[in-house]
């Protein structure tokens, strides 16, 4: 406990009286979260837009134009019982043209019995890995005319969802060993300044781990604190990104909600600036202590 | 105490800084060395504080090889031998009672201990009123009485004093040797480097005179 209360004493005697170098591997820390932070709000947001994409491909399921009401609702059920289909709407012939009118902003029919388009079923899957085998069970099966899932988009999409995935959980690791090893030299820096002082410590009986506790107290005190300016400044930032899109964009709203995005931020900074200010504090110190045993 | 049999000391560049040394320091006894500046002085002492490992030879400290003490030993071992390095070695950014209590914080004392053993040591070396100053605003003379302090104020068994009236005027080293043997008074084993003869002849206590790396005259 006596220990305890010397180290953090220790740890705000040496933030204040070598303020110029505690700061230096302050902004440091900030400038490098802020890097990785803009980093994530990317790579979550753009996860984000390939869900939403994967999420709306759909199969349109065309049935006989004269078909009854019961056979509809037989097959709509037929179709509810496959396993991963998620909701199925149905789209009636005077609809679909309204939405076709609407979509093409011009008048198409004047009489509803003109109306050529037959009646539809539109199935949303669980995953859309599953959307070319549940379109090819639903082809098989009596009063289907025809059906309409874009195989070649989905495959695209697929692919680009992954891709995006991968290089994204690619470029975090990469962007993440760099903030580390900015990290690591900054407070190296701040060891070598203060080697004089480890030196004396070691000459008058003090033990690695005793020298080492405020040296990690410090790292993990400039991670900490570097993470949660640069989570305040990005999560005031997206909030500010969030309301103007949503401005824009009232209905067609394709980022990540500003509570889970600010959650994210503030939990993976931390994690990521207390984990590396010890690491790199540790590292600095021992590669000294070696040097100097 | 200490004793040193057929000690060589050749440092990694190749400079040979010790040769053939046999000594023997009885507890509680007050030994000068005395010297030119690179006489092996230094040397001799920082194989007592295990800084250094002899070449050839060995070094008994306290009872044991000082090549039985393990790395992970040392540091309990410095804690029985005080220093007064010849550059201090004094942390600048830390005030004159910070200086001291830190030898007592790195042991683990309590907080009593501290409140207890820095003002008494403080008051012993003459520096009761200099507790919030910083070494940089201290005289020579009291940046010496504070390295003492913090070289004794864990009541070590062997104080070894490097140079510690070095740039100082001839009445405040006095004072210095007086205090330290003060400290001899108590019962530990006081070491003292010093190139000042004068000084030194003025003593009358053990002197071993070295010269090249070897003792010349001991007695």
């Amino acid at each position: 406990m006596r220990s305890l209360s010397y180290f953090c004493g220790q740890l705000w005697i040496n933030v204040t009286r070598n303020f110029l170098m505690s700061a230096a591997a302050m902004s440091t820390a900030v400038i490098s979260l802020l890097t990785l932070g803009v980093f994530l709000i990317l790579v979550f947001n753009i996860n984000k837009v390939s869900s939403e994409i994967t999420s709306q491909l759909e199969i349109s399921v065309f049935m006989n134009k004269d078909l009854p009401n019961f056979r509809v609702t037989q097959l709509v059920e037929k179709i509810r019982v496959l396993p991963h289909v998620r909701n199925i709407e149905y789209v009636p012939p005077e609809t679909g043209i309204k939405k076709l009118e609407k979509d093409l902003k011009i008048r198409l029919i004047l009489n509803p019995r003109d109306n050529p388009l037959p009646p539809k079923l539109v199935v949303r899957v669980t995953e859309p890995k599953h959307i070319r085998g549940t379109a090819e069970e639903i082809e098989e099966m009596e009063d289907v005319e025809d059906i309409i899932y874009g195989e070649s988009v989905i495959q695209k999409v697929l692919a680009v969802s992954l891709a995006v995935k991968f290089i994204g959980f690619a470029l975090t690791i990469l962007m993440g060993l760099g903030t580390l090893f900015t990290i690591i030299n900054t407070i190296r820096l701040t060891v070598i300044a203060r080697r004089a002082e480890i030196r004396t410590m070691q000459l008058v009986g003090a033990t690695s781990w005793f020298i080492r506790w405020p040296f990690l107290l410090e790292g993990m005190f400039f991670g900490m604190t570097g993470a949660l300016i640069s989570a305040a400044i990005l999560g005031g930032g997206y909030w500010m990104a969030v309301a103007r899109v949503r401005d824009i964009l009232p209905f067609l709203f394709p980022m990540v909600d500003e509570w889970v995005m600010v959650r994210v931020l503030v939990v993976l900074l931390l994690l990521c600036g207390v984990f590396m200010g010890i690491a790199g504090s540790y590292i600095s110190v021992t590669r000294f202590l070696e040097e100097e045993a | 105490m200490i004793s040193f049999e057929r000690v060589h000391l050749t440092y990694p560049n190749g400079v040979r800084a010790l040769s053939d040394i046999n000594l023997e320091f009885e507890k509680g006894e007050v030994v000068f060395l005395a010297g030119p500046s690179g006489c092996g002085k230094s040397s001799l002492m920082k194989l007592i504080y295990l800084d250094e490992r002899p070449s050839r030879g060995r070094v008994m400290v306290m009872g044991k090889d000082t090549f039985d003490y393990p790395a992970h030993q040392v540091p309990y071992l410095r804690r029985k031998v005080g220093v007064v390095f010849q550059d201090f070695k004094l942390l600048p950014n830390k005030t004159v009672r910070e200086n001291v209590s830190f030898v007592l914080e790195v042991t683990g004392a309590s907080r009593y201990e501290l409140e207890r053993k820095i003002p008494q040591v403080l008051e012993l070396v003459g520096l009761a009123g200099k507790v919030d100053v910083f070494p940089g605003s201290l005289s020579g003379g009291e940046v010496q009485r504070v390295a003492i302090a913090r070289a004794i104020v864990n009541e070590p068994l062997i104080l070894l004093a490097d140079e510690p009236t070095g740039n100082l005027d001839p009445e405040t080293s006095w004072d210095i040797v007086q205090l330290l043997l003060r400290i001899q008074m108590r019962g530990t084993t006081v070491v003292v480097a010093s190139h000042d003869m004068a000084t030194v002849d003025r003593v009358k206590k053990r002197k071993v005179r070295m010269e090249g790396g070897r003792i010349t005259q001991d007695g």
